[in-house]
């Protein structure tokens, strides 16, 4: 049985100004248990919508998205969900941001809510920083709440949503290495989404490759680099040769949208 | 004795164009260039006001009534108006049936109502709670609805895939996100409490700040006319800032800067 089973899923978008958008046309991918995916693809290509799907908060127009072969009908917290921009709760600290999951569902007894709190901002690097509002937090640490927050509820699968864009380049490097490591660690299966090719092929088993309007599987490669890279793989002609293999999948269409 | 000349510096800092007003005010009625009989000294008036204060106390009965008035007014208004303004954000059939009638009710002057309200219900307490609460409930509403359709999808959608049920959404997402807007529209409607609090104690009633005014007008008691107009405006004065203070500690998550803009 696979993980995540995602069979022909179209979506379609009905607005009142613009006619119909077809965001995302006749998908078709498999992932199995501990498998480190990672999207990539022009703007606007539905990456973000497939996640949004995966993670129960849309419907798919047409086709099938099974989670460990059931039909997903709503959100669970077994599958979380890294959002853009680090969604956090602005009126919540970071303890109160990380808690929220164990809060809502009523998980365990306080005593042990606040330890299993305490142990993932300790894993995220955040001791210490209990106490802050997001307003007072870096984007990196933000995101860093943002990890705990959904790694806090035990999820199977962790869909992320290009969780490293909004971070300045050193710290998303840093930050890259923590979640292979996290990975590593925790064999769950991540459904990771990003603009950048080179984030992509450096972090993923497999790099699937979108293409915009509507938003279509091109390709899938596998990357057999072993883990734990480095970050010495960029270096590697072959790293180079995926790069530039990618990159002219989708040089057209984002040459086109700008 | 440091801290109280620091106090005072900083208080005149800011202050100082107040104190400006109070001393050309004083002046200009002490040396008769306006007549004293319709300005009084500032420094009479004030002694006008701490005896009717604290020698023969009798204007405490009139604050009593004016804040009872329009505390009660101001606080059903805040408790229809977040009801109201939670449901018609989040229920679309309320919001088209109420949306047009809230629309050509807003702008009408409630005061011109006041009338009505009167012929309806008497000149004892009800008519003029009625039109406090009538008036303030209309920036708590709109606030209300506009707060809650702004909270950002992704925070719900967050709250929502870490297993958060129909209700803890609306508590502990919907609420707080929409809180600093609701508190917008409760201190719009504070100010206007205090104006129609004045103005229907001046048109119907025998007790209240606004007859205390007008009853002083007419009797030609100039310095008790100021009087309570200066004590109905540092009751409105203290209440703004008992709001903002309010503000400022349930709010201490927001980026400094986004409630700044009217807040003197």
């Amino acid at each position: 049985m696979f993980k995540i089973e995602i069979r022909n899923v179209s979506k379609v978008f009905r607005s009142v100004r613009t006619s119909e958008i077809l965001a995302l046309k006749d998908i078709s991918f498999k992932v199995n248990e501990g498998e480190f995916i990672t999207i990539v693809g022009p703007s606007g290509c539905g990456k973000s919508t497939l996640l949004y799907l995966i993670a129960g908060l849309e419907t798919p127009t047409a086709g099938d998205i099974l989670i460990n072969g059931n039909r997903v009908n709503e959100p669970d917290p077994t599958c979380g969900i890294v959002f853009q921009e680090f969604r956090i709760f602005p009126w919540r600290t970071v303890f109160k941001n990380v808690l929220f999951g164990l809060e809502v569902q009523n998980r365990f007894p306080k005593d042990k809510q606040i330890e299993l709190a305490k142990e993932y901002i300790s894993m995220v690097g955040l001791t210490g920083f209990e106490d802050r509002y997001p307003k007072e937090l870096s984007g990196g640490m933000k995101q860093r709440v943002a990890i705990a927050q959904t790694l806090i509820c035990g999820p199977e699968i962790i869909l992320m949503d290009e969780p490293l864009g909004s971070v300045d380049s050193l710290t998303r490097e840093v930050l890259q290495h923590e979640i292979m490591r996290l990975w590593e660690r925790e064999k769950k299966a991540i459904l990771f989404v990003t603009h950048s090719i080179d984030e992509a092929i450096f972090l993923g088993t497999r790099v699937v490759v979108f293409s915009a309007r509507p938003g279509v599987v091109k390709e899938i490669f596998d990357i057999d680099f072993p883990y734990p890279r480095t970050g010495k793989e960029r270096t590697d002609p072959r790293f180079g040769s995926l790069r530039s293999r990618i990159w002219n999948l989708i040089e057209k269409e984002v040459i086109k949208s700008n | 004795m440091q801290r109280l000349t620091h106090f005072l510096r900083t208080f005149l800092k800011k202050w100082y164009p107040l104190v400006l007003l109070i001393f050309v005010w004083e002046f200009v009625s002490r040396t008769r260039l306006v007549d004293p009989f319709y300005l009084p000294p500032f420094s009479i008036s004030m002694k006008a006001l701490l005896e009717g204060l604290f020698v023969t106390g009798d204007v405490w009965f009139h604050i009593e009534m004016s804040l009872l008035r329009a505390l009660a007014g101001l606080f059903s208004a805040i408790l229809v108006g977040t009801g109201i303004g939670l449901l018609m954000a989040r229920y679309a059939p309320a919001n088209s049936f109420l949306d047009p009638l809230i629309s050509i009710i807003f702008p009408t002057p409630k005061l011109a109502l006041f009338p009505i309200l009167i012929f309806w219900f008497g000149i004892g307490q009800m008519s003029k709670i009625l039109l406090i609460s009538m008036t303030c409930f209309f920036p708590i509403v709109v606030n209300t609805y506009a707060g809650v359709k702004n909270v950002d999808k992704y925070l719900v959608w967050n709250a929502l895939t870490k297993g958060a049920s129909g209700n803890q959404i609306l508590y502990k997402v919907i609420i707080p996100a929409a809180l600093p807007f609701i508190f917008t529209g409760i201190r719009v409607a504070s100010s206007f409490a205090f104006i129609l609090i004045v103005a229907s104690e001046m048109i119907a009633s025998n007790e209240g700040l606004g007859f205390f005014i007008i009853s002083a007008e007419r009797t030609f008691n100039s310095d008790m006319m100021f009087a309570g107009i200066m004590l109905i405006s540092a009751l409105g004065f203290g209440f703004d800032r008992l709001i903002l203070y309010i503000q400022k500690k349930l709010f201490i998550w927001r980026d400094i800067g986004e409630e700044r803009v009217s807040g003197i």
